[in-house]
């Protein structure tokens, strides 16, 4: 199903709510969806990445520090790599990054693996990810776990498998928990 | 063309990663650190494998070893193409001697022993007598001879952690099965919510491969052993 298509699944059931609060909802139940799947297996959220290719290697002026600018928003999940689950070369395998946490720069900095590992690690930040050192390339592709509210109307998403009617639940555990829409005449 | 012999250390990670199941790379570094600190001590402790260094011994009668060095296998002096090996010597003074700020050495340690009034032909002789004998100096990173060693090229055979800083690290085939046991019982023995007979499995499964490696290293071919036997066999009467 593409995006517009759930939205509308979910409206047909609880016809009293809008769209974009349907949207609301299901963004969160998709989040909900995702980090429970995440918990099972960490490795295998290839079906619920969006590939995003030439994103730049820029070199901040301020700090020398190399990063690019996340082209998305991107869903949070409990490791250092968060919703970024793979970058790579335009082409090839090489130079290889790994996920590492900001703090652990400065550790592996004084360990032999960070003198003798050419991996090169990165770290999402709010905006950006930060490249440990310079990657040495200019662009890389990037698999990105996005919110559902970030999906265009027609992109295809794939749910976790046996988790269709876990997000339906969800949305309408959601929708009854929310307050009525006050009659009140102001 | 078979598989090659050595391997890089970074393929020992994720030949890791692969037995786990896990292709997710979080940890790869954090593993990676683990398995160094583990080689080098299998490569100290347990491999027998040396390197070996060619040094010239300076005008203090000293050597300095290289940064990598540990600890010395055998110190020797090249002769008729075997090893003539040195004698320890834990008595000799260590030179601290200073001249203008600059090290000189001890003159005493320089003085060439007298070889020909050390009486071993004698009957009463004991063994353990050289030309040239050393000492440790742990303070200053330096080997310190005594006797006629000034210009002299010896041979030091010396134990290193086998992690090169400078290029890849290559680490034997046969030590695969042995890193990754102890990679697995490292992981789970700082994880504090490990059941303890999880990690004592673990353990146990790092000491099987420890003998299984150390059993293939002191293998001997059945040539070998008859080489050694007929070694001391000889032609005189037995007695």
């Amino acid at each position: 199903m593409n995006k517009q298509e759930i939205i509308e699944l979910v409206v047909t059931r609880f016809p009293q709510v809008h769209e974009r609060v349907a949207e609301a909802w299901i963004t969160l139940a998709f989040n909900q969806i995702l980090y429970e799947d995440f918990r099972k297996d960490p490795s295998n959220f290839d079906f619920y990445s969006k590939t995003y290719k030439n994103v730049a290697i820029l070199k901040d002026p301020d700090t020398d520090i190399y990063y690019s600018t996340l082209p998305q928003q991107v869903v949070q999940l409990p490791d250092n790599a968060e919703g970024v689950r793979r970058i790579n070369a335009m082409k090839g395998l090489m130079p290889e990054f790994i996920p590492l946490q900001r703090d652990s720069w400065d550790v592996f900095a004084g360990l032999d693996a960070g003198k003798i590992d050419h991996s090169i690690g990165f770290s999402p930040t709010n905006e950006r990810i930060e490249y440990e050192r310079n990657p040495g390339i200019s662009k890389v592709r990037m698999d990105l776990v996005i919110p559902f509210d970030k999906y265009d109307d027609d992109d295809f998403i794939n749910i976790p498998s046996g988790s269709d009617l876990r997000i339906i639940a969800i949305v309408e555990q959601l929708i009854n928990g929310t307050p009525p829409e006050s009659k009140l005449n102001n | 063309m078979d598989t090659p012999a050595v391997i890089p250390v970074t393929e020992v990670v994720k030949s890791y990663l692969n037995s786990k199941g896990t292709y997710t790379k979080i940890n790869s570094r954090r593993y990676l650190q683990m398995l160094l600190e583990g080689f080098g001590d299998l490569n100290i402790f347990t491999s027998g494998s040396f390197k070996t260094y060619y040094p010239t011994i300076d005008s203090t009668n000293r050597i300095s070893v290289p940064l990598e060095y540990i600890d010395y296998v055998r110190i020797g002096f090249p002769m008729l193409g075997e090893i003539w090996t040195l004698t320890k010597n834990d008595n000799l003074i260590l030179p601290n001697a200073m001249d203008c700020g600059a090290e000189v050495g001890d003159s005493e340690n320089m003085t060439p022993i007298d070889f020909a009034n050390l009486n071993w032909a004698d009957y009463g002789a004991t063994g353990g007598a050289n030309f040239l004998y050393y000492r440790w100096d742990k303070e200053n990173r330096k080997l310190v001879f005594q006797g006629d060693g000034v210009g002299r090229q010896v041979i030091v055979e010396y134990l290193s952690t086998g992690v090169s800083l400078s290029g890849d690290t290559m680490v034997p085939r046969e030590m695969l099965s042995l890193l990754k046991t102890y990679l697995r019982w490292q992981e789970l023995s700082y994880d504090d919510r490990t059941p303890m007979n999880k990690e004592e499995i673990a353990r146990r499964n790092f000491y099987d491969a420890k003998n299984q490696y150390n059993n293939f290293k002191n293998s001997f071919t059945v040539n070998e052993f008859l080489d050694a036997l007929y070694s001391t066999y000889r032609q005189t009467p037995k007695r």
